[in-house]
């Protein structure tokens, strides 16, 4: 019985592994070919997978932002095992920043049509909304918020290193109110950001569910990727503490998640369903339509229904197999609906604005090229910032705890 | 995670009282070690009892998984199914041949026939409903802990501060020599011979 004796702790310095720096590697230049060869083609679609890539690993960093500001907050045992994995992922914030900067910069009149002056002159609406959507205050907002995750973030990392040189359990108190203080932080900016990059899409839409959307679906994603991290690192023979009762817990959160996130799809679906305005609607007649219809309903299939039945058996939450393959269902689905958040406005601005000839779903090199580049990214750097720390927090005072974390 | 008072399987109810011999004591981690190495050893344990559930109890006692999740699933099933007749029946239903089952097709906002967005709220509700009250009440059932049912066996301070594992003299296995040596070296508190119901 694991919770009688004392796990073995083996303090192995972590380093990253060739594989997955192999792995990494040809997965950037995949993305580099993809994304090459897309800036040759139609610009709004590398624009389009640009965004895609930078928001999907943003998210993952921002869910784990959350995890660690939470767990620190609620003073959570059980996760300090996991700790430094969480905090290495959000390490990622700086990319997220450059993608956003250059999307910015380079990218915005591909992807935004409130960007462009001719648009706006025309139409009432978005000369209202101007005071919020212009190219200035966007920028400055990216800055604001990726400014905003790495400060309070990096406080954080600071405090619970700290912790590993000199033992005092003051750095878990200060963590308790940074945590709280980038809890506040990160409801307002998520929201705001996942407005100003997603729904300022199609800036006629609205919906007040937004940006708790852009939460369930960041967290979920986090804990999968979270989930794949911690299982391959325990397959190298790392984390040597970390049980199945870890896992039941990780597979909880995925669980519960998935559901969340469900709840949350459908109450955004419903309302506009039920009121049926036509400013609401378009959003998912867009979807419904042109051969995105397959996609949409595939969305809560693989984000929620499969999760749901395959983690519902208390045993399939235990078994390292299942967990990989319901947080790799998971992380494909959190692709698969920023997708549909980004290309049906993408590809309808540019057919009607830039005369482009696509008329629903495209799949090629350049999507696969855009996903694959952050991932190389964030595989090459997580694993590089992970050797920077111990991978136990020897001095955390709920160590202990998660260590005997027996359910 | 067990609840060790209510951790054994029930057998079929009888009136007689019986004889068990029980050890008490002082700490969480006595329980446990003790009670894995009278499983270890043969001893035939009847029931641990303990103020709160101890976690790992379950798995020291050597108990199966519980039925009771499956159960649940059932349940969960049956709310599921009942909320989705309950919608389909009430609003398109135009059953003619039994009168009392009689539904009414409803247009409502200019909404189709079988709305499932609008079902959406109700499947969710009823589902949770179903499994959580009747995962309960089975589950009261089963243990018979339900209101005004009194306890098969009473020892003194297990729902306060004592930890006890009860053998069973009459099994296999039952050797009070060895169960007292047992006893004794994890700390016991006290040794009885308690009355109670199987």
């Amino acid at each position: 019985m694991a919770h009688h004796a004392h796990a073995p702790v083996d303090d192995r310095p972590f380093e990253a592994s060739k594989k997955v720096q192999q792995l990494a590697i040809g997965l950037l230049v995949l993305g580099v070919a993809g994304l090459g060869f897309a800036f040759t083609g139609d610009a709004w679609r590398a624009w389009s997978n640009v965004l895609i890539g930078g928001y999907y690993f943003t998210g993952v960093a921002l869910g784990a932002s959350f995890i660690f500001a939470v767990f620190s907050m609620v003073n959570a045992g059980w996760w300090v095992v996991i700790k430094r994995p969480v905090e290495a992922f959000t390490t990622y914030f700086p990319v997220g920043m450059v993608a956003f900067l250059l999307i910015g910069l380079f990218g915005m009149h591909h992807l935004y049509e409130w960007s462009i002056p001719e648009i706006v002159q025309h139409d009432h609406l978005l000369q209202r909304k101007a005071g919020l959507l212009n190219e200035t205050g966007w920028l400055i907002r990216v800055v604001v918020y990726f400014g905003l995750w790495m400060t309070t973030t990096f406080f954080m990392r600071k405090n619970s290193r700290a912790q590993d040189a000199d033992g005092s359990a003051v750095h878990t108190a200060k963590n308790v109110r940074l945590g709280a203080i980038h809890l506040v932080v990160f409801a307002l900016t998520i929201t705001f950001a996942g407005l100003d990059w997603m729904s300022s899409l199609e800036p006629h839409w609205f919906s007040t569910m937004f940006g708790v959307y852009q939460f369930a679906g960041a967290f979920v994603a986090a804990f999968a990727w979270l989930t794949l991290f911690v299982l391959g690192m325990k397959k190298a023979g790392y984390l040597g503490w970390v049980n199945e009762n870890h896992y039941h817990d990780l597979g909880k959160l995925m669980f519960a998640f998935a559901t969340f996130w469900a709840y949350i799809w459908i109450s955004q679906y419903l309302l506009i369903w039920y009121s049926n305005m036509p400013e609401e609607t378009i959003y998912y007649v867009a979807r419904q339509s042109n051969g995105w219809e397959v996609l949409w309903g595939l969305n809560p299939l693989v984000r929620w229904f499969l999760p749901f039945l395959i983690l519902l058996p208390r045993e399939n939450k235990r078994r390292p197999k299942i967990l990989a393959l319901v947080a790799g269902i998971i992380a494909f689905g959190h692709w698969l609906d920023i997708y549909l958040q980004v290309m049906p406005a993408t590809s309808h601005f540019a057919a009607h604005h830039a005369g482009a000839d696509v008329h629903g779903p495209v799949f090629g090199l350049q999507e696969l090229g855009g996903l694959a580049f952050f991932a190389g990214i964030f595989l090459l750097l997580v694993p590089k910032m992970m050797e920077k720390a111990p991978l136990l927090a020897a001095n955390d005072p709920y160590l202990d705890e998660a260590l005997h974390h027996d359910q | 995670m067990a609840s060790a008072a209510h951790a054994a399987a029930p057998e079929a109810a009888t009136t007689e009282l019986r004889e068990f011999f029980v050890g008490t004591f002082a700490e969480e981690h006595q329980i446990l070690e003790v009670t894995n190495e009278a499983r270890e050893s043969g001893l035939p344990i009847h029931d641990c009892f303990t103020p709160y559930p101890v976690h790992g109890l379950d798995a020291a006692m050597g108990l199966k998984r519980s039925w009771i999740p499956y159960a649940s699933f059932a349940f969960g099933c049956f709310g599921f199914f009942l909320a989705f007749s309950l919608q389909t029946h009430t609003q398109f239903v135009d059953f003619d041949m039994v009168q009392l089952w009689k539904g009414w097709p409803i247009i409502i906002g200019g909404k189709p026939f079988l709305p499932w967005p609008a079902f959406v709220p109700v499947f969710f509700e009823l589902t949770v409903f179903c499994t959580g009250h009747l995962t309960v009440l089975t589950y009261l059932i089963y243990r018979r802990i339900l209101p005004g049912v009194k306890p098969k066996i009473h020892i003194d301070g297990v729902t306060d501060d004592r930890f006890a594992l009860a053998l069973d003299p009459t099994a296999a296995g039952f050797d009070e020599e060895k169960a007292r040596a047992l006893f004794a070296k994890y700390g016991v508190v006290d040794v009885l011979t308690v009355e109670g119901k199987a």
